[in-house]
Formats: C-alpha cells, structure tokens, sequence
C-alpha cells in the first residue's frame, strides 16, 4: 500500500443551528492513494459537499483527522491552508466559476500568479494546457463566449495547469447535456490513466461508474461500493 | 510545483489595474470626484498665494513697514460730531503743524484726489483715476517711468502743468503709443503728459492713474486749505513705528480738538488685513475642496462595497484556487487608490491651469509649488487609501464556501 495522497480518521463535522449541534458527517474513515480515481456518490443534502469543501481545505472539520500527503492539515492557519489549495489542490466546480471577465487563457492564468510563477514559464504552461485540451484556439473568448463543454475544460484546465496533487471535482458534469458530459468523463479518464489523482462527487450513477474506487455517503457516513 | 507567492503588492496592483479597465466609464466617474476635490483644492492654493504675492510686491510699492498712512475717517460718531461742528478732516495745513511737532518722521507726502469725471482729452472722457501729490511719492512708493519728456523735480514742484500716466491712460490718449508730450485736460485746464508708469501689466493698479503735481493742482483747483485724501509718513526708524503712530494720532486728537476724524493705519496693518482676506477666501474654497474630497471618497466607498457584492463569488473562487486573504485585501484596497490617484493626478493637471492660462486675465499671478503637487498627490491616495480599507477588509474576511454559494 503506497502513501495516501488524502486521508481522514474519524472525521466528523456538525453545523450549529442556535444551540443545537446538526451533525453533518459521522466518522468518516476515507484515504486515496497516489493515481487513483474515486468518486463519491450520494443524493442531495446526504454531506458529500461538505465533505469535499473539508477535502479541499475550503472549510473545517469538527473533530477527526485530515492529512494531506501525510500532513494533518486541522490546524494549520488560513494563509497555510490558502497555501495548501494554491499549491496541492485543483478545483473543479459543477458551475464551472470562472471569472466572467477574464478571458479563458488568463483564467487559467491565475492559480500560476497566485503560486508567483514567473511570466515566460506560465505562458508555457498555460499554452500548453491549453492545447492538451483543446482550447488552444479559444484562449482570447470571454467564458460567456464559449460553449459549456469548452467552459468546463477550461476549468479543467485552470484545475490542472499547476500539477496539483489531487484534482477534486464537484458535480463537474452537473450542468453539461449528456453528449458534452461524455466528452468530460472521457477527459477526466485520460487525465487518471496519465497518473493524476482524482476525486469526483456525483449523484449520477454513469459518471461514478468511470472511476475506479467508488463510496457511497447517506445521511452523513460514507461506505465503499464494491 | 513552485513556491507559493504572498502576492508582494506588483501582482496585486495587475489584477486591480485589470478588474478597473473592466469598467472604464464606472472608474473615470468615480475618480472625477477626487479630480474636481484635488482640482479645486489646488486652484484654491495657487489663486491665494498669487494673492499673497501680489500683496508682498504692493506692501514693498507702498514703502514698507515704515510707512503710516493717515486718511479721513469715514465713521466719526454722533457724540463727536455734537462735541465738534464742522470737523476740519484731514488738511493739508496739517503737514507743516505734523512735520515740525513730529520729529521721528523724516519724509511727508501728502495726496489729494482727483475725480474721475474731471481728467479727459480733447476727444473725450478717459478712464482714469487722478491723485495729486508731492515728487517724493515716486521715491516712497518706488515708483519708475517707462519714458519721460521734460520731467524732474525742479518742474515737478513748481507747480508745472505736467502729469505722469498710466500706460492703460496713455492708450486711451494715442493708441500708437504717442502719448508722451500730449496734453490731458484736467477740469478745463492743459497738462502735458511728461512721463509714463512702469508698470507689471494690466492688472497693476498705476495703469490707469493720472499722477499731477501737489503744487499746480492747488494754485488751479483746490485754493486755500484743501482736504488730503491721504497722507503717506514714513518713520525714520523702524523700532519707533509703534510709538510714531501713537504720536500722530495724538498729534491729529490736538489739531482736531479731539474729534477722532482720521484713521492711522501702518502697512503692516494693511497688510495683515489683506491676509485675513485671503486666509477667508481661502478658507471658503477649501470647505468646497473638502466637500469635493469627502464626495469623492464616500463615491469610492460606495463603489467599492457595491463592487465587492457583486464579486462575492469570484473572490470566493479566488481564494479556492490559492489567494491569500492578504493579497485580496491588497487587491481590493489598490482599486481604491488606483481611482483616486488616478483621479488625484489629472486634478493636478487643472489645479495647474489657473498659472498656465489666467495669468494675463487676473489682477494677480496665479502661484503653485512642487509641495502643492505633492499635496493633491498625497490626499488622494490617503482618500483612495480610506476609503477602500472597509471594503478591502470585507473581501479578505470572505469565507469561500459561503462566498461560493452567493
């Protein structure tokens, strides 16, 4: 068993709602492994979101461990963990969030100037993401200028420009018609036999069935699906 | 892959520089506050210290700090008036009585003035304002001729029938420039033009004078005992001013038999009065500029925070994909001050206009100073600074799952 790239014990988390504890995840034991491909599946409102904000370092957990590579990131500070997203972690969100007024090119742009690449090597890097996805044409559109399929591979794109240790994705064919959602699950496909680590959540059955390590979170505890 | 950046403040002031060229018209009408504040704060500044200079140059023209100037009071109360019918004012037999009680005075020059409606030329009316003095007032006043024709002392106080003008006089005499040895008619009497003021433009108030000798103005026109619309003394020394301008108003208080009928005045007087003027002026134009600044800033905060509601959730995928809150903060705090400066700077630019294009057209030469530059430069981006922190801080406390959701 080689060293997992994300790792929780006992993780749990719980929303207050006045005085009242809402408990969210129960016990989460969960770990992935350099190159693996897992998603999560689960219906709305079942905590899988919850679980990947605290996944992506984006929010807390209440108790538990979390380790990224083997660091326990529960108590780093929030310029660390800030850190820990610009350099470990590449987003991948259902609505793809890319910034309306940037071009494509300098949205993809952006996780490199956050990480203080210099100017020549990010111009390599982005041309040639880019390029490997297609969107070596549509780096001047505007996001609103291109079709939802291109949007979220040039968020893929963004996700992937830095190398990041593991790609979380959200939904991340949530809002695409199914011929782009299988442009997109062939994409990530790629992106895993390559060596990148991946992990998705989804409540569609055909996308889970694309990766390699499958959990099923109800009602806030997680099981693996054979 | 690499090491991660704080953002220092140059990637920071890019994506600022590059979220404002978004919204070109929005940022331009926002720093047009800042511009009409530093502007107007600025023209204020160069139209006072014009001012002030203008004044320092007449305080020098008028003789200094040694000079009193006695006039006939324009406010003598009834109870005086009861006291004393018929108050002599201010006459000229009082310069020989002052000159001899009066020691500590060495140089007298005594003014009368001359109605406008009286100075014309054979073709008419002239504008023009008349005194009628002694030759000494050239020398007090430090006052120079541009030419002269048959003019001096000698002739001066023997009473010829010559005058010293203005150059605004002498055009209206011969627009060719051939005023000199033409005639004036001062009330129905030939005086020849023998000199001409020189003077510093249009402005200066000796342009349209018409300077006539004491000595024929009083054989022709003003016989017996005739009432001075000024008289100019200058202390022979510096140190006794204080004292000198007690004695000749308790010197006036005996002529007058008590009856409080002129006014004592030292340059100095004259000076700080005008200052007071100034200072007002000033302080009324820098009400408006601080109206202008405080608009501008409260413009600023308002654009910022509407802005920042709009921006929730891109600065919540900003922060998701590694943005420190720190270079948030710097990012946002810099779109404030990149509009005010902006702003700030083309203000700079107007507040110079007044020296580079009103000199000719005001009674003074508009003044600004590098410091001044430096001001409107510093206020806006103390303003910009000010009123993009609250904001700023907003965008860094974002909490991005939250900020993602909005």
């Amino acid at each position: 068993m080689s060293e997992p790239i994300l790792e929780t014990r006992k993780l749990n988390k719980s929303y207050q709602l006045g005085n009242e504890p809402v408990p969210v995840l129960h016990d989460i034991d969960f770990r992935l492994e350099k190159g693996q491909y897992g998603a999560i599946m689960g219906p709305s409102g079942s905590g899988k979101s919850t679980l990947l904000n605290i996944l992506g370092c984006l929010d807390k957990a209440t108790t538990g461990e979390y380790l990224i590579e083997g660091k326990e990131v529960g108590g780093l500070s929030q310029n660390q963990l800030a850190d820990l997203r610009a350099k470990s972690i590449g987003f991948v969100f259902q609505s793809f969030n890319l910034l309306p007024r940037l071009n494509l090119w300098q949205n993809v742009e952006l996780p490199l100037q956050y990480l203080g690449i210099g100017h020549a090597e990010r111009h390599r890097l982005v041309d040639e993401v880019l390029a490997k996805l297609g969107l070596a044409e549509r780096g001047e559109h505007l996001p609103m200028e291109v079709s939802g399929g291109q949007r979220q591979r040039a968020a893929i794109a963004r996700a992937l420009v830095k190398r990041p240790a593991i790609l979380l994705a959200d939904e991340p064919t949530g809002n695409l018609d199914s011929t782009t959602t299988g442009e997109v699950m062939d994409l990530f496909g790629e992106l895993s036999k390559e060596g990148n680590t991946i992990l998705l959540i989804t409540h569609e059955q055909s996308v889970a069935d694309r990766a390699s390590l499958r959990w099923q979170i109800l009602d806030g505890r997680m099981e693996a699906i054979a | 892959m690499g090491t991660v950046s704080t953002g220092g403040w140059l990637l920071p002031l890019q994506l600022s520089i590059r979220e404002l060229g978004t919204h070109v018209v929005r940022s331009l009408v926002t720093a047009s506050a800042v511009l009409f504040g530093v502007g107007s704060l600025l023209i204020m500044n160069s139209l006072s210290r014009g001012m002030e200079d203008s004044n320092q140059k007449l305080y020098l023209q008028m003789g200094g700090a040694q000079v009193l100037q006695a006039s006939p009071s324009t406010a003598i109360t009834l109870a005086q008036q009861a006291n004393f019918s018929g108050s002599p004012g201010l006459r000229l037999s009082d310069v020989a009585i002052l000159q001899a009680n009066l020691p500590e005075f060495n140089l007298w020059v005594p003014e009368m003035a001359v109605g406008p409606g009286q100075i014309r030329t054979s073709a008419g009316r002239v504008r023009a304002m008349g005194t009628a003095s002694v030759w000494e007032r050239f020398g007090l006043l430090g006052e120079e001729f541009s030419s002269t024709e048959g003019l001096s002392p000698q002739a001066w106080d023997a009473g010829q029938p010559i005058a010293v003008i203005g150059p605004q006089v002498a055009h209206q005499v011969d627009k060719t420039g051939g005023a000199l040895g033409k005639n004036l008619i001062v009330s129905g009497i030939q005086v020849r033009i023998a000199g001409i003021f020189k003077t510093t433009g249009s402005s200066d108030q000796r342009s349209y004078e018409v300077a006539l000798p004491i000595s024929w103005y009083r054989t022709t026109q003003a016989k017996g005992d005739p009432p001075l619309s000024l008289l100019r003394a200058q202390v022979t020394s510096l140190g006794d001013v204080s004292r000198a301008e007690r004695d000749l108003a308790g010197e006036f208080l005996v002529l007058h038999r008590g009856v409080r009928d002129v006014d004592i005045s030292t340059n100095a007087d004259l000076l700080s009065d005008s200052r007071k003027s100034i200072a007002t002026m000033s302080m009324v134009t820098l009400l408006i500029a601080v109206v202008a600044l405080l608009s501008g800033g409260v413009g600023i905060l308002n654009i910022q925070f509407a802005s920042l509601s709009a921006r929730v959730r891109e600065l919540g995928v900003c922060k998701a994909l590694g943005a420190r809150s720190g270079l948030l903060f710097r990012q946002m705090l810099l779109e404030s001050v990149v509009i005010s400066a902006a702003g700030g700077m083309v203000g700079c630019l107007v507040g110079v206009l007044p020296e580079a294009f009103l000199s000719h057209a005001l009674p003074w030469k508009p003044r600004l100073t590098s410091g001044d530059l430096l001001l409107g430069v510093a206020i806006s981006l103390g303003l910009g600074t000010l009123a993009g922190l609250l904001p700023a801080l907003r965008a860094a406390k974002l909490e991005p799952v939250e900020a993602m959701q909005t």
